[in-house]
């Protein structure tokens, strides 16, 4: 179980990242001010702190995910830390599945103290703190670690800027896979079809863990929802992790 | 005698950008006997941080095999029996030093309870005590180095991987360096480590392998290596006349003199013999008479092939 050991290494090492500290204070501070910008509406004030909150939970998660995870194997390999780990006995996979795994605890804690924070202001400002809501958070939280086990794995096969910038383009087109699905109706070229139709079902669907809207209009989510964003995560990270760990397997460092 | 290290046609080609291969090893095929002392040395990219990356399971080999105690360095057991000191040790700069080795000796399976006391032990041997509690971010090159060296000790490996142990390090740090690794050998470990000071290794390695442009140029016991008979003679003369010189700039290959002082070097004992004679012929004191013979430098240069 080395895994373990790298991904509470990992967490130590993230948490003690400045980057962290500053988004986290950052989102809880857009929260507090969602209130106030709520206030300029008439009535709808807790649904714009809901919109607002559920929104800066979400962006600032990704963000953490962004610049502290897209870099965190690459980042290896360039200070050359990864030399003294591999040389012990694991195997690769364990050091791939320990980073991303030290990582999820670092975003659960983020989005935990962001989610904490927001349901108890929601509270005190009179809003109903329902199940649904919760399970907003958890269902922006398991999105949070598909794009984990993506910029895992960009973060082996390229370098720290490289996979940055690729991980956020590949959020920003996941969570606009319906449009994708949907180009082919404006389009006769075959070709586009076609690779739309790959990247549709290449990259990963984010839109699978938003539910915000429902939550912000007190919605009831049917169960299923949550139950397939759950596989659809497991999945997918599967997938990408498998695909890091034969990555690095092949690489000489 | 066992073998600790073994390589058999050991062969790594690089692809590099644009699909250029680069060959870093090649068909090197060595052996490391268990208990002794290795120096592998070589030129800035003869190829031994390859060679011991391949031995430490960073990289794999193109072709040929590599064993440790018996066991292919493909299989990650072969890592149980070494400790590994990459050149510059990088570690995780937010970790102290007492951090970074209870993380070490948790990834090499040292039981919990047992992790404290060998950290504190560690800490006290390689001179880091009293910078347990401190960031590694501030440590000079030489207690990162020392840290290190400390991290490949933390689980007792039957064999030593140094690269580079002592570059970085002031004469006392390399002084104690060099006594910890005669005392892991008199423990029982094996030594395979790369230096540049030659004047260490030919002081510390009981066998030598000497690798340029990837290849083995030479390998044996140093003492079989090195041509121990006197390859150059210096003398040191003063008092004599001036029509000496003459004679004296005859025999010898350098002649440096100054008022009547005269410093020369000749190739062979006899003519050392012949210059003391007419130096004293010419009312001339003989000063000194050094005799060199080959070191490990001279054996290096005279048949490293060079970059």
């Amino acid at each position: 179980m080395k895994f373990t050991i790298i991904a509470l290494n990992t967490f130590r090492e993230t948490m003690r990242d400045r980057i962290l500290r500053v988004i986290v204070g950052v989102s809880i501070f857009v929260i507090v001010i969602s209130k106030i910008i709520g206030e300029l509406s008439i009535g709808q004030d807790l649904k714009i702190l809901v919109d607002f909150s559920l929104g800066t939970i979400d962006i600032f998660g990704v963000v953490l995910c962004i610049f502290i995870g897209a870099s965190l194997i690459q980042r290896e390999i360039d200070k050359k830390t990864l030399y003294t780990i591999l040389s012990c006995p694991m195997n690769r996979w364990e050091f791939i599945f320990g980073k991303y795994l030290g990582m999820c605890m670092t975003l659960f804690v983020s989005t935990f103290v962001m989610g904490i924070f927001f349901c108890s202001y929601y509270f005190l400002m009179g809003g109903q703190v329902s199940l649904d809501l919760v399970g907003c958070i958890v269902m922006l939280f398991m999105g949070l670690m598909v794009l984990n086990s993506v910029a895992i794995l960009l973060s082996v096969l390229t370098s720290s800027s490289v996979s940055i910038i690729v991980t956020a383009i590949t959020f920003f087109i996941g969570r606009s896979t319906y449009h994708l699905k949907a180009i082919p109706q404006f389009s006769d070229s075959a070709t586009l079809n076609y690779l739309t139709n790959i990247m549709y079902y290449i990259l990963p669907n984010f839109n699978n863990f938003d539910i915000k809207e429902e939550a912000t209009h007190a919605l009831t989510i049917p169960s299923e929802v949550y139950l397939y964003a759950f596989l659809y995560m497991v999945v997918y990270s599967s997938v990408m992790l498998y695909l890091a760990s034969l990555a690095i397997n092949k690489r000489n460092l | 005698m066992k073998t600790a290290i073994e390589t058999k046609n050991l062969t790594v080609v690089f692809r590099g950008k644009w699909g250029v291969q680069k060959r870093a090893v090649h068909n090197l095929s060595l052996k490391v006997s268990e208990g002794s002392i290795f120096g592998f040395i070589g030129h800035n990219g003869a190829g031994k941080t390859t060679t011991i990356k391949i031995l430490t399971g960073l990289c794999r080999p193109t072709s040929g095999e590599a064993e440790i105690m018996g066991i292919s360095v493909n299989n990650v057991a072969a890592r149980n029996k070494i400790g590994f000191l990459p050149e510059n040790p990088y570690f995780y700069e937010y970790l102290t030093a007492g951090e970074s080795l209870t993380f070490y000796a948790r990834l090499r399976g040292i039981p919990r309870k047992d992790i404290n006391k060998r950290v504190d032990e560690l800490l006290d041997e390689v001179g880091l005590k009293d910078a347990k509690s401190r960031a590694v971010k501030g440590f000079s090159k030489g207690m990162k180095q020392r840290l290190g060296l400390a991290q490949a000790m933390v689980h007792n490996p039957e064999i030593y991987i140094l690269d580079e142990p002592l570059s970085g390090l002031d004469p006392v740090g390399r002084r104690e360096v060099r006594e910890k690794i005669i005392e892991l050998k008199k423990k029982g470990s094996s030594i395979f480590f790369t230096s540049h000071v030659l004047a260490d290794v030919e002081m510390l390695c009981d066998e030598v392998a000497l690798v340029s442009q990837g290849e083995l140029v030479s390998f044996g016991k140093i003492d079989e290596l090195i041509n121990r008979e006197v390859i150059s003679v210096d003398i040191h003369g003063e008092g004599f006349e001036q029509g000496c010189l003459k004679k004296l700039e005859k025999l010898c290959k350098h002649m440096v003199h100054k008022d009547n002082t005269v410093l020369i070097t000749v190739d062979t004992e006899e003519k050392a013999q012949q210059a003391k004679e007419i130096l004293e012929k010419g009312g001339g004191t003989l000063r000194a008479m050094i005799p060199h013979r080959e070191n490990l430098e001279d054996f290096y240069v005279r048949n490293s092939r060079g970059v």
